[in-house]
């Protein structure tokens, strides 16, 4: 299965979402404290990178944001909003890339339709303390991610 | 400006041309009875006001998700919508106010810690006179508020009064935007923590 798992964090690095779509025998024996290990690996990954595309890019050009991050057996999608939530998506055998397009159109539509839908439009969210998992935003998610040709 | 190829007030209008409409005489007599139930439960003008702010922020904080959102599905908005200068939020936030609340707004003064913008309709306060012993309440407190929500959820943490009130006998509704500081990024207690 390609789509690894999804992250959300905030721009503190708050997790506010995420879910792990893989079901190898591997991920069992994880327990939350290494899980959140991870996800704080993968936001400390992106943050870092950032600031080093920022301070490598040449000026003129604003858009700095890391797109993906690709390794041997797995590509990371990631998408940046100007209010500074990320998301993280782990794709792995993606190695054609031929995907890499429609993936982020499609982590797009995940922050433009489905996060402001289901997450910042919903009377159940509370912003200050945020609880993603009392809204639809998963249900909506699954839906369309396994809609996509390349869930599979 | 000239330079760029997207205009601000192109852009609103697209924007505002494709949002859900809700009936303006129904939002300002709802605003309404909100602010005369919160001046039957506070005293005072100061926590009346203090609580339409509240609101407002917690509007503001979400909405603007919605804002960046659509406005990045705008072709023509590849560059417009980063706030990364507190001087372009002035542009922005008229795009904003133009979205959400359908007002047409000028900009007043632009100064790199401040600015202004004024609009002459406030829906807000359609039908609306304040009672001789209000007549200081600042009755759209909750846009200021709404904009300081905004703002904050893009690092720049600001205050926002109205200037000028054409319901306490001004000619134009004004708005000013102090910058107070420009937040920082960076890893915050939740990460360190979890």
């Amino acid at each position: 299965m390609p789509v690894h798992s999804l992250h959300v964090f905030d721009r503190k690095g708050k997790t506010l979402f995420t879910k792990c779509y893989a079901q190898n025998k591997a991920n069992k024996v994880d327990d939350g404290e290494q899980l959140s290990e991870k996800r704080k690996l993968v936001f400390g990954m992106l943050f870092s990178l950032k600031e080093v595309a920022a301070s490598l890019s040449p000026s003129s050009i604003k858009d700095n944001g890391v797109h993906s991050v690709q390794t041997g057996a797995s590509t990371c999608y990631c998408l940046e909003t100007a209010s500074g939530l990320r998301f993280a998506l782990y794709i792995t055998d993606d190695a054609d890339k031929t995907h890499a397009r429609s993936i982020r159109k499609a982590m797009q539509h995940a922050y433009n339709d489905i996060w402001i839908q289901s997450v910042v439009r919903s009377p159940l969210y509370n912003p200050v303390t945020p609880n993603v998992q009392a809204t639809n935003f998963e249900t909506n998610l699954d839906a369309f991610l396994v809609s996509q040709s390349w869930y599979r | 400006m000239a330079s760029k190829s997207w205009s601000p007030t192109y852009l609103a209008n697209q924007l505002w041309a494709k949002q859900p409409k809700a009936n303006a005489e129904l939002f300002a007599l709802t605003y309404g009875a909100l602010v005369a139930e919160l001046v039957r439960d506070l005293e005072t003008n100061d926590k009346i006001q203090a609580e339409l702010d509240r609101m407002g922020h917690s509007m503001g904080i979400r909405s603007v998700e919605e804002f960046l959102a659509k406005a990045s599905l705008e072709p023509q908005s590849q560059t417009a919508v980063t706030c990364s200068q507190f001087k372009d939020t002035s542009d922005v936030l008229k795009m904003a106010l133009k979205m959400f609340l359908g007002i047409t707004t000028e900009a007043g003064v632009q100064e790199d810690s401040h600015f202004s913008i004024q609009f002459a309709e406030n829906p807000l306060s359609l039908f609306v006179e304040l009672p001789p012993d209000r007549s200081d309440l600042e009755y759209s407190q909750l846009l200021c508020g709404y904009v300081r929500g905004m703002l904050e959820m893009l690092q720049f943490d600001v205050t926002v009064t109205m200037a000028q009130s054409v319901l306490r006998g001004d000619e134009v509704n004004e708005m000013r935007v102090d910058l107070n500081q420009v937040l920082q990024a960076g890893a915050g207690d939740d990460y360190q923590e979890e």
